[in-house]
């Protein structure tokens, strides 16, 4: 009945008004994620207040069109500019941007919008059908795995960020973890490391800091060194052969589940999921080293985890009425205010909302794939402004974008100084994501572990006996340990020891 | 940064770490416990950013070892070394695009800000660019504008 279903919710919403909708709103969100500072958070809460008195199916569809847009989009600042038009682009940056500055511009972004578009197709399979049962899988995440969660996410991220040295991207993790405790604490309040500041009391802005070390590092970046200098490659051929994107078969479907498990677990947004299908890509490579230089392989994951992570975030929205990721929450609020009720119910009560809301996605990712590709070569010539033009341009986008979240010009001060510390980090191969997700991932961490602590009175057994937390345990100790060469040589005895017992067991027998 | 550089890097960013580690845990111990009221230290406030403090301090340790044993205390710096960095090209854009980002910042709030983001875009432009000046005023006109216009008009975000 699934499949019909969907089919008779996509057949309802095929008017030319929703059409029309649907077309400008993707449109639109690509615009957003295109543009530093301007996220998919942003882009739909804004839409949220002007589509508040439109009809409740039009204004939800430009919602969600906007969110799978916005987050499509910022691959395209990333792969030409090596900024992250989003934090769920960060790892986009490691391969797309190498392979735009060897000439491969529209070949990445043609690549990254297919791999975007079948990631989305993944999800959209989990969100129509898999719902009610993935929602299931996500409920059963308490504060202790959700601790070990937020603490793998950092180690990992510091892991493939700085692959030469490791060391260097989990200190910038943990600086990112530290600069995510100043403010008040959200157990008692405590204004922490704020001096008396009224300004430090809310915290570091994310939008800022991340605009901050992406962006303005960016601006002094190229204005000191003068790069993208050197001439624009050709863009011959941007819609990516069939034989091209299927060679990426397995590596689409990987990272295309990873992204919706990861988009399913509340509050873990786009920004793991694609580091995550990042990682996995790169464990499974026959190439591995060739990662962070322009493997191909590596922008197709990221692209395929961070769009599947959008129909995976939506899924606990939906029967949780708990948003996977900060965007979604945007979308929950907006689905209360126009009279919707999300929530375990929803399947109860208005069962056909789950494939109206997959039809809308699947209407949004469709768009998305057609006005990905064929404005690839209007966005490619952005590369062609001389950075002496661009740069200043971005710097007061920069400005614009911190400014607009809160409206403090306090902000503007915190973009201003991530991004004087952000390019001699930058110089010393200290990563910019892990610093970010640690301060995307810091208030959950330390939540998640106090509160863990205080409802066992101080007990630490439940982090380390519960199943999940064991499984997550055992990555952050591969993450950790897993290039120690004696770890290695320990790994390749047990394997040979293993083996063995296998053929003596085989050879008694024969 | 790559080479001899690095280990000379690592040698000094170690221990700036370590003294900000040892600042880190030391505000978090200062920070009240409100142990009478929630049962115990792990509910302080200052318990989680203690632990990172720890782990910071533990990892700058290892980067500084680490660089000890690649010779990076062999930092010579000389004052000649010292003087021909500070007159080195770099560190003059450095210089220049920090304090253009800055009065940005600073003229922000005080005039219109198409008119901040017009200074700063022409002076980004004529200082960096090898663009024409009669260009240069029409891109930094243009750009401003339409920032202002995009910005305050469709987004209805309202600019300082």
């Amino acid at each position: 009945m699934g499949p019909l279903n969907l089919f008779h919710e996509l057949w309802n919403l095929m008017t030319p008004g929703i059409l029309f909708s649907v077309f400008w709103a993707t449109m639109l969100g690509i615009m957003v994620g295109m543009l530093p500072g301007l996220t998919a958070t942003m882009g739909i809460a804004l839409l949220t207040g002007l589509t508040f008195q439109w009809a409740t199916e039009n204004a939800i569809v430009i919602l969600i069109a906007m969110y799978v847009g916005a987050i499509y989009g910022g691959s395209r600042s990333a792969i030409l500019v090596n900024i992250p038009g989003t934090p769920a682009n960060a790892a986009a940056c490691l391969d797309g941007y190498p392979l735009a500055r060897s000439g491969r511009a529209g070949e990445a972004i043609g690549l990254a919008t297919t791999s975007s578009f079948l990631g989305s197709f993944i999800a959209l399979i989990f969100m129509a059908f898999f719902t009610p049962y993935l929602g299931q899988i996500a409920l059963r995440f308490l504060s202790y795995e959700f601790f070990w969660l937020t603490l793998f996410g950092v180690l990992i991220c510091g892991n493939l960020t700085a692959p030469e040295d490791p060391l260097k991207g989990w200190i910038a993790g943990f600086l990112g973890l530290f600069l995510a405790m100043v403010g008040m604490d959200a157990i008692q309040a405590y204004p922490r490391f704020a001096y008396g500041k009224v300004d430090l009391y809310g915290g570091l802005s994310l939008i800022p800091a991340l605009v901050g070390v992406y962006g303005m590092t960016e601006v002094i970046q190229s204005t000191v060194e003068g790069v993208r200098q050197e001439p624009l490659a050709q863009v011959k051929r941007v819609i990516p052969r069939l034989g091209e994107v299927l060679k990426h078969w397995k590596n689409i479907v990987r990272s295309g589940i990873i992204g919706t498990f990861v988009g399913a677990i509340p509050g873990v947004g786009e920004n793991i999921a694609s580091f995550v299908a990042y990682d996995f890509a790169q464990r499974a490579s026959k190439t591995p080293e060739k990662f962070g230089k322009g493997a191909v392989e590596g922008l197709v994951a990221a692209e395929t985890g961070d769009n599947a992570c959008v129909g995976g975030a939506i899924i606990p929205v939906l029967v949780l009425a708990v948003p996977g990721s900060p965007p979604a929450a945007v979308l929950l609020a907006a689905m209360w205010l126009h009279g919707m009720r999300p929530g375990p119910l929803l399947v109860i009560e208005a069962p056909n909302t789950i494939y109206q809301v997959s039809a809308m996605f699947l209407m949004a990712s469709v768009a998305m794939l057609i006005l990905g590709l064929s404005m690839v070569r209007l966005v490619v010539k952005i590369l062609k402004v001389p950075t002496a033009v661009l740069m200043p341009i971005i710097l007061v986008l920069c400005a614009v974008g911190s400014f607009a979240i809160n409206g403090r010009v306090f902000d503007i001060l915190v973009m201003l100084l991530f991004g004087l510390i952000g390019y001699p980090l930058r110089k010393m191969k200290y990563p910019d994501a892990p610093l970010i997700l640690g301060l995307i991932l810091g208030p959950m961490l330390d939540e998640n572990l106090r509160r863990g602590l205080l409802l066992n009175h101080g007990d630490i057994t439940p982090f380390f006996t519960r199943p999940i937390s064991i499984i997550l345990i055992i990555f952050i100790l591969i993450t950790l340990f897993g290039r120690n060469p004696y770890v290695k040589q320990a790994f390749q005895a047990m394997k040979r020891s293993l083996l063995g017992a296998v053929g003596i067991g085989r050879s008694r027998k024969g | 940064m790559q080479g001899k550089g690095m280990p000379r890097a690592d040698f000094i960013m170690g221990l700036i770490l370590m003294a900000f580690s040892v600042f880190i845990i030391r505000e978090s111990l200062r920070m009240p416990t409100f142990e009478k009221d929630w049962g115990g230290f792990y509910a302080a406030p200052g318990f989680v950013p203690m632990i990172f403090g720890g782990i910071i301090f533990a990892m700058s340790l290892f980067l500084w070892i680490r660089a000890v044993r690649n010779k990076g205390y062999k930092t010579n710096i000389t004052r000649e070394k010292l003087r021909s960095f500070l007159r080195s090209k770099t560190v003059h854009r450095w210089c220049l695009a920090t304090a253009y980002a800055f009065l940005f910042f600073f003229l922000l709030g005080r005039i219109y800000f198409y008119l901040a983001a017009f200074l700063v875009l022409f002076l980004f432009m004529v200082t960096f660019g090898k663009e024409k000046l009669l260009n240069v005023l029409i891109i930094s006109f243009v750009t401003s504008a339409a920032i202002y216009f995009v910005f305050t008009r469709i987004f209805l975000v309202p600019l300082p």
